[in-house]
């Protein structure tokens, strides 16, 4: 099982692609998000998003916040700037 | 026989005016060309966003947020003000890019049999405003690009100004009209259902499940809000800007269609002002004989 990760901000796609897992910075603080996690909506804080695929993770910088919405294994982030 | 002078300055008028003519479909080329990849850099967001809102409409929880509409509590709203947004230019010279709008909006009204006072406009775009104006309908809203401020600020200002008037109940439905960009040839005038949201049929369950709302904010309906008038905005954005695109496309095509009319007509006179000079050398050559018989 994997998380199908969209990750777009207003100049176009930044990622999209299977993750084996990602962490968001949610304004409650950060979140992991795993194959089979409850469905949710939540703003972003400024902070990192990271993402897991094989065995590297790579990091994306999350400047002005956005929302993140989770359902189904599908994560779907947008971000404001 | 056609005067010589006289074709000679309709030509001379005409290239210039096919030289302005090209000159415009070049400038047009080079916004097109702005336009088209700010539209296409959006395009992610903004469909992304669609994808989110079609996710999550099937919660329940969300469906006492206003932008749902009130009709359980009222009944039918049917019948009641309609608010239409139309995204027109500020430029004319683009074929029949705002005419197409137009039609649209009336064949829209008759369809839906909506009366002229029933229906509030929020326009952008001074051709749009112009045409509306004269025709005597109600403008709640009408700015044109030139105002000076960057788009997406006067998206937010349009995009607040419709959403407080819905809120308020003086509108019960908001529709978009704009033309959407197919490809440089081709843009068509669509409308589109912003407000109230779609109820989300019960047999049609889709994907999703319930969701959690994280409730760091004191009040859930805040991301709800927000997440929802984002997506107005956005829409809305994209639209502006799918408009800017298929503008200058549209532009690009009437001024390629004018040089080559130009050309067309310039071919034309050319042609008659040749025959009318040999016919002029002609008879001037049949003068000189004649006096010249004439003398022996």
């Amino acid at each position: 099982m994997m998380l199908r990760l969209k990750i777009v901000n207003k100049n176009g796609l930044i990622f999209e692609g299977d993750a084996g897992f990602c962490e968001i910075p949610a304004d409650a603080g950060i979140e992991g998000v795993m194959p089979g996690h409850v469905n949710f909506i939540s703003n972003l804080a400024p902070g990192v998003i990271k993402y897991k695929i094989g065995e590297t993770y790579n990091e994306i910088t999350v400047s002005e916040g956005g929302f993140a919405e989770i359902g189904n294994d599908n994560v779907n982030i947008l971000l404001d700037s | 026989m056609p005067n010589l002078k006289s074709i000679k300055t309709k030509i001379s008028s005409i290239k210039n005016t096919r030289q302005i003519t090209k000159a415009m479909k070049m400038v047009a080329g080079s916004k097109f060309k702005k336009n088209q990849s700010a539209m296409n850099e959006f395009r992610a967001y903004a469909s992304a966003y669609d994808e989110v809102i079609k996710n999550i409409s099937g919660n329940t929880v969300l469906r006492l947020h206003p932008f749902y509409g009130k009709i359980t509590e009222k009944g039918s709203k049917s019948g009641g003000n309609a608010g239409i947004i139309i995204i027109s230019t500020d430029r004319g010279l683009c074929g029949s890019f705002n005419i197409n709008l137009f039609k649209l909006f009336f064949e829209e009204s008759k369809s839906k049999a909506l009366d002229s006072s029933k229906i509030k406009l929020y326009i952008l775009g001074k051709k749009g405003y112009d045409f509306f104006k004269k025709n005597n309908y109600n403008i709640a809203f009408g700015m044109t690009y030139f105002d000076g401020a960057p788009i997406f600020n006067l998206t937010a200002l349009l995009c607040d100004t419709v959403l407080k008037d819905f809120k308020n109940n003086d509108i019960d439905s908001v529709h978009i009209i704009s033309n959407r960009y197919i490809s440089t040839l081709q843009q068509k005038a669509d409308s589109e259902k912003l407000l109230p949201f779609e109820m989300f049929k019960t047999g049609d369950k889709g994907k999703s499940g319930g969701y959690l709302i994280e409730e760091t904010v004191n009040y859930e309906g805040e991301i709800i809000d927000k997440i929802f008038t984002t997506y107005i905005r956005t829409k809305i954005y994209y639209k502006i800007l799918e408009s800017f695109a298929g503008e200058q496309a549209a532009r690009m095509n009437a001024m390629d269609n004018a040089t080559r009319n130009a050309g067309k007509l310039i071919n034309k006179l050319t042609a008659s002002y040749n025959k009318a000079r040999q016919a002029a050398v002609t008879l001037e050559i049949l003068d000189i004989i004649n006096g010249v018989n004439a003398v022996k």
